[in-house]
């Protein structure tokens, strides 16, 4: 098992740097630069501007410092926000990505798995065809219409949570609720199906021949076996949700790097695009990988080789 | 399995629709609610002492010096004061920083007479700032994106451009000078200055190429004998810039040419002071100077300090009690959130989390008409024009018969009545009228009569039709209705068939920058409430100049115009040169730009002006809303108008106090 982490592990190196070369020169290939303005700049300027992010230098001079100054930890310059490095943007935005995709996840987990469990446990009840119509509609609505219905209705006609913003405990709860519902629905959906396969199988009859309870055969037993396919779902989903979401964060006015997946590559701020493409890089494959381990955690049958 | 991420990216256009009415639907349930005929609340949900606006956006500079930014510049205004300031409605020069000034006969030098003053740490705010922060706007080092904003100083260009300078050379020696340098480096231009006793040397070629060459030059005339004398080459510093101390409380500015808006061009932010005691404190601690602008070594000298900002999140401002003025601030802390959808602004607005939409933030104009009909609406023009650039080099664009006609065939009053519906003002002119006392030419709207026989002069008709004309604009939905009707009503007036094409912003710019296009649309927002702002777009040597049309008559106008000093008829010669620009039309107007917000009924002291200027020390809170609706409205407290800018700049004028 050590070895077989280990060498995942060394594996994400290889898969960083091709991810990292082939977006630092998709990035460039883009027409205009991050000093295009629709107001002319002195020629004068512009050079200055580009020698000191370094925009002057030959192509493979600039790859091979992006990627020395990476290994120190170095992001590079923003030139959107050219008082700020990479590093600080991005350790401004995460903690607030962070805390809502933290909350969307503990939503979606709640609702979901819940949801799941009830409907596979209670099959062809209304409790079952409840729960599974009101996931097929969370799966349906995207989030750019639940998020303005959510604020119409609790922001705008209640009046009980802010329509947007960020600051207090109340900014988070309508954009995570927004963000994590169709999780929540994917996962009720999932936990289900992979829990009405297990409900008929040999260990779970054993386990009633044995006298258990219905609630430890559920908790122990079957969710164990039923959880598999959550947590290959869960895997990419954390990842996503911890860099968060373009339209949930524009929606809510959430201060996190969400919006930065668009507006970096808009503004060709070609460092912030950087940051946030190895950012995201790294927690896929990560959580891929914490996929594969929890995998022979969870599931007696596997073994690493 | 899809991640949301993905399905974000890749919504198609019917999914765009249906987002834009998703977006919108707080907005239009909204839209049927309101008290006493107001948008939302109108009970301040703060206390009566501060302010909640919106920035839309995080600015990419607050230090004037750099700044090129709307956002960057909504917070300057507020934090710094300059030599003069605008009034809050409209706009006109006030004294500020300056307390009075003369200005010589001839209308190039300006004497301003400073206050005493402090910055908000207590340091005396002296004339010798003021010449620091100018010279360090066009020092090349600073890489300012406005430093062609003070070039209208004398030899501000010179320096800003790294000239050489050499000196100890005769006019007599042009000829011998020229050539030496032409054998080591290709010339833009040589330009005398008799009163530094030699001779500015521009080089021609990229600016990658010319750093080199400046030092050959250098290095092969310095100390070399030339006709006789002997040459002193060097880079342009800046003690040739036109302007300097005379003493703590004396600035004297010298111009190239009269300039006769240039009290309105020191208060615009990039002439506003920097705290030089701060930037060379921070360098003499091996801190980058650079970050001077961060809340925890910012100093202003405006009606504000910076007292809080969280990136991406908010500003605070708080009243600066060091201000000269501050006895006139009445609101003592204003908060500037950064949201940037229009729609979430709109729905903060309605649930009272912001008492004003805020000067860079729209109100969604799919929703204008409802919202126009509350109290709380207000509309203004403002210095903004939206045009269409012709390449004039392009075919069959080049001809002036043709482009003329393309704007004969447009009916702009349909135009913006029911496509852009925001209450924007048609016209045909380039310059806005009322501008500074301006009133332009007034061209035909719409005239397809005299459109179509424009183009059968031209020699287009029934048996040789207009070939297809390819109109370019940046990727929104309002360009590109707009562009749909005019494509329209192209087909409908000339049976011109018109190929639309848009662009992503950057490409779009770079395409303008190459004049790779034939037809393409701008908006042009003036830096200064004068027709020049607008005329000079046009002028040969304009950077911004995209329809590659240089008119040496109309460069001569226009300089004409601007030597002028007596007001009216220096408007009557600008007049002159917007008729001759528009008859070649090298740019085709649409309309002038409006400017809707939503302000609190509660918010006093705040002037939809046409700069969109958010002035807030003007701002205060009327109380009674706390408990109500009030019958009646409070009278403003704004200050009386000043003079007209034009009177002040009379020769021998003297302003102030």
């Amino acid at each position: 098992m050590a070895r077989f982490i280990v060498r995942r592990f060394l594996g994400l190196f290889p898969t960083l740097l091709v991810i990292i070369v082939v977006s630092f020169l998709v990035i460039r290939l883009a027409p205009g630069s991050p000093f295009t303005s629709e107001r002319g700049v002195p020629a004068e300027v512009l050079v200055d501007l580009k020698a000191k992010y370094g925009f002057d230098q030959p192509m493979p001079k600039q790859l091979a410092r992006y990627l020395g100054n990476l290994v120190h930890g170095d992001l590079g310059l923003s030139t959107k926000y050219p008082q700020r490095t990479v590093n600080e943007i991005i350790a401004d935005g995460f903690p607030a990505t962070l805390l809502l995709g933290t909350v969307a996840l503990a939503w979606a987990l709640l609702l979901g798995v819940g949801a799941g469990v009830i409907g596979a446990v209670r099959q062809n009840t209304g409790w079952d065809y409840g729960f599974m119509a009101a996931a097929l509609l969370g799966i349906s609505v995207p989030t750019f219409v639940l998020g303005p219905l959510l604020i119409l209705i609790f922001a705008l006609t209640v009046y009980a949570l802010p329509p947007g913003g960020w600051g207090q405990l109340r900014h988070v709860v309508l954009p995570a609720l927004t963000l994590g519902t169709v999780y929540a629905a994917y996962l009720a959906r999932l936990t289900r199906g992979s829990m009405l396969e297990i409900v008929r199988a040999d260990f779970v009859r054993t386990a009633r021949a044995k006298g258990l309870s219905e609630p430890a055969i559920v908790l122990h037993h079957m969710l164990r076996a039923g959880l598999l396919p959550v947590v290959t779902f869960l895997g990419p989903a954390i990842a996503n949700l911890l860099v968060g979401s373009v339209v949930v964060e524009k929606i809510f006015a959430t201060p996190g790097i969400g919006p930065y997946f668009v507006d970096a590559a808009f503004n060709r701020d070609y460092f912030l695009v950087m940051g946030i493409v190895v950012l995201d890089s790294v927690f896929l494959l990560v959580m891929n990988l914490l996929v594969d381990v929890t995998y022979g955690l969870l599931d007696p049958r596997i073994r690493f080789e | 399995m899809p991640s949301i991420r993905v399905c974000e990216f890749e919504l198609g256009r019917a999914l765009r629709v249906l987002a834009l009415l998703a977006f919108g639907l707080p907005c239009v349930a909204a839209c049927t609610r309101g008290a006493h005929g107001y948008y939302g609340t109108t009970q301040p949900k703060h206390g009566p002492d501060e302010a909640w606006t919106n920035l839309s956006t995080e600015p990419e500079y607050i230090d004037p010096g750099k700044c090129s930014d709307s956002a960057g510049g909504a917070i300057i205004v507020n934090l710094f004061a300059g030599l003069t300031q605008p009034h809050p409605v409209t706009l006109a020069p006030m004294p500020d920083i300056a307390r009075a000034w003369t200005i010589s006969e001839d209308g190039r030098r300006y004497t301003f007479q400073l206050r005493p003053s402090t910055w908000s740490d207590g340091v005396a705010l002296t004339a010798h700032d003021f010449e620091y922060s100018w010279k360090r706007v066009l020092d090349p080092a600073t890489a300012s994106k406005y430093a062609t904003f003070l070039y209208p100083l004398r030899y501000a260009e010179m320096f800003q451009r790294r000239a050489i300078l050499v000196r100890g050379v005769e006019a007599s020696g042009e000829a011998a000078l020229r050539a030496r340098v032409e054998a080591l480096a290709s010339i833009e231009s040589l330009r005398w200055a008799a009163d530094l006793g030699g001779c500015f040397v521009l080089l021609g070629g990229d600016e990658q190429g010319r750093a080199a060459a400046r030092e050959r030059v250098i290095r092969s005339l310095d100390g070399v004998t030339l006709a006789g004398a002997t040459l002193h080459a060097a880079l342009t510093d800046a003690s040739v810039v036109g302007v300097r101390a005379a003493d703590d409380y004396t600035l004297v500015v010298d111009l190239e040419n009269p300039v006769p808006y240039f009290l309105d061009l020191v208060k615009f932010y990039t002439a506003l002071p920097v705290p030089r005691h701060v930037i060379e404190r921070l360098a003499r601690e091996g801190k980058n100077p650079d970050l001077w602008t961060r809340p925890e070594h910012i100093v202003s000298n405006g009606a504000y300090r910076l007292a809080q900002w969280k990136f991406r999140q908010f500003m605070r401002l708080q009243k600066n009690a060091r201000y000269w003025d501050a006895q006139q601030v009445r609101m003592q802390s204003v908060r500037f959130a950064m949201v940037e959808s229009y729609n979430t602004t709109l729905n903060l607005y309605e649930a009272g989390e912001l008492d004003a939409i805020g000067p860079n933030s729209s109100l969604p104009a799919e929703f204008m008409d409802q919202l126009s009909r509350y109290k709380d609406f207000r509309r203004a023009p403002t210095l903004a024009s939206y045009f269409y650039w012709f390449n004039t080099n392009a075919a069959p664009v080049n001809d002036a018969r043709v482009r003329r006609a393309l704007s004969l065939a447009i009916d702009r009053k349909s135009l913006v009545e029911h496509v852009s519906r925001g209450g924007q003002i048609p016209s045909a002119d380039l310059v806005p009228d009322q501008l500074g006392g301006y009133m332009g030419p007034h061209s035909p709207l719409f005239d397809p009569e005299a459109a179509r026989a424009l183009l059968r002069e031209a020699g287009y008709g029934p048996g040789h039709a207009l070939p297809p004309l390819t109109l370019t604009y940046n990727t929104t939905e309002a360009h590109k209705q707009l562009a749909e009707a005019v494509q329209q009503m192209w087909k409908q007036n000339l049976g011109v068939s018109v190929e639309l094409e848009n662009q992503e912003w950057k490409v779009y710019l770079k395409n303008l920058q190459s004049m790779s296009f034939q037809i393409a649309r701008m908006g042009w927002v003036g830096d200064y409430p004068d027709p020049n702002t607008f005329l000079d777009l046009l002028t040969s040597q304009n950077g911004n100049n995209h329809a590659g049309w240089h008119d040496a008559h109309y460069d001569q106008l226009l300089k004409a115009a601007n030597a002028i000093t007596e007001h009216d008829a220096r408007m009557q010669k600008l007049q002159e040169a917007e008729r001759y620009v528009l008859a070649a039309m090298p740019i085709l107007p649409l309309y002038v730009y409006s400017r809707s917000e939503l302000v609190k009924p509660y918010l006093m002291g705040h002037a939809l002006n046409y700069e969109s200027r958010y002035l807030c020390k003007y701002w205060w809170i009327d109380r009674r809303w706390y408990d109500g609706v009030p019958s009646t409205r409070a009278p403003e407290g704004f200050p009386p108008e000043p003079m007209h800018p034009a009177a002040a700049a009379a020769p021998a004028a003297q302003g102030g106090e």
